[in-house]
């Protein structure tokens, strides 16, 4: 299945660079949040803060204008995404993490209001690749870690809808900096999850920040 | 979230040196063939198998010509190394990784025998950021995969010294392809680590690298 999905990605990158569009790559910083229902605080420690889970993504994108000020933006993407609750035990910091590891596919409309700025909306498809969660402790003294946790392979939806939202911003030549929102609609725990209380659903909203280039 | 920022920061700097300097540059990018040459071996007396630990590693580069033929490229990587043993086990499959995620600031020296070729050798300065090992049981049914592991934290060597030699392969105007080899000298696990089952235990990175890149 992952790699049906992969080829897939690569055939559809593979169609867009043959129709000689306008491409390139992107990558950057992923702060990550997911909303648990029931929040984790009401199942979980008492005192664990909702944290912002750091992350990377990288991908590739192509670009097709329509008119001069509008077109379509496809891309494929590698983004981690998920959650980190953490407290503080004596010098010790206790965490859990969330996460999922997504191939994203979106395809944005864009509008270029002005010709440095471009925004874009549209809807993302995204296969889970690896998804679970990790218990981590950071020793303080001697300064090592500890973790153990699981991938839910089978017990994650791979499939994956959310909603992005962002703009670019052309620095100067072919770079780019961009930010965008991307908001999970679907439950990234499937039904039968063991692991979890009863009925979780975990819906990840995502926030990058980082920079592209024009090829 | 603090190496990230200092990775960043690196970078923005290496872009714009990289760009006032009138150099070619470009980014890099692929996978990770890892081994870690483990004294002692840990195939030894037990059913572990020794397997590759696939990773990934991305990068930046410039590269500055002496001549038409010969020229320098600097670089600034994030590789993770390190090596897996596996054994079989009735309904599940045992891993046991160890990792280093190495910062890699290679210096190499470069020969472009034609066009499309170019050699490469040279050394590299290696700060390992996080280094540890992990307990992966990989469970048939149900289909998941149960973890546990250590960080070393500050019982990692934290500088290393490796020497890499290569070959790319312009495939157009933008875009090569490039094999490594990345030969490593230092152990990355510290004398006083007092999480490894023996004492004085040595493990060195052995990595083969595949990727491709483009030239900015």
């Amino acid at each position: 299945m992952k790699k049906l999905v992969l080829l897939f990605a690569v055939l559809c990158l593979a169609t867009g660079l043959s129709m000689a569009l306008d491409y390139g790559i992107r990558g950057g910083l992923v702060l990550g949040n997911m909303a648990l229902d029931p929040e984790f605080d009401e199942w979980g420690p008492s005192e664990a803060k909702d944290k912002i889970k750091m992350g990377f993504y990288g991908g590739i994108f192509v670009q097709h204008p329509l008119s001069e000020t509008m077109g379509i933006l496809a891309e494929i993407n590698y983004i981690q995404k998920g959650d980190k609750y953490s407290f503080d035990d004596s010098g010790d910091e206790i965490s859990y993490i969330f996460y999922g590891k997504i191939l994203e596919m979106p395809v944005l409309l864009y509008f270029q209001p002005t010709e440095k700025m471009t925004l874009y909306a549209g809807p993302v498809l995204g296969y889970v690749l690896k998804g679970g969660y990790n218990y981590k402790v950071s020793i303080d003294d001697p300064s090592i870690s500890y973790y153990e946790g699981l991938d839910m392979n089978e017990w994650i939806n791979r499939f994956e809808f959310s909603a992005a939202l962002g703009g670019r911003y052309q620095l100067g030549g072919k770079y780019f900096g961009e930010i965008r929102y991307i908001y999970g609609m679907s439950n990234m725990f499937s039904d039968d999850n063991p692991e979890l209380p009863e009925d979780t659903s975990g819906k990840t909203s995502t926030l990058t920040i980082g920079l592209g280039v024009n090829l | 979230m603090k190496k990230l920022f200092i990775c960043l920061i690196l970078i923005i700097a290496a872009v714009s040196m990289a760009s006032s300097l009138e150099l070619n540059y470009g980014l890099r990018t692929g996978l990770v063939l890892g081994n870690l040459s483990v004294d002692p071996d840990p195939t030894e007396d037990s059913d572990l198998e020794a397997k590759m630990k696939m990773g990934f590693y991305c990068g930046l580069w410039a590269r500055h010509m002496m001549n038409e033929k010969m020229g320098i490229t600097a670089e600034l990587n994030y590789v993770e190394k390190g090596d897996r043993y596996s054994e079989d086990m009735t309904g599940a499959t045992m891993n046991i990784i160890m990792y280093a995620d190495v910062l890699e600031l290679p210096v190499l020296f470069t020969y472009l025998p034609s066009e499309k070729f170019a050699l490469y050798a040279g050394p590299v300065l290696e700060y390992v950021l996080s280094s540890g090992y992990k307990m992966a049981y990989d469970v048939d049914d149900p289909d998941v995969v149960e973890y546990m592991g250590y960080g070393f934290g500050e019982w990692t060597n934290r500088i290393g010294f490796s020497i890499a030699a290569g070959v790319t392969y312009q495939v157009n105007e933008t875009f090569f392809g490039e094999v490594r080899y990345t030969y490593g000298f230092s152990n990355v696990i510290g004398d006083d680590n007092e999480l490894m089952p023996a004492e004085g235990l040595e493990a060195i990175p052995r990595t083969l690298t595949i990727g491709i890149g483009i030239n900015l």
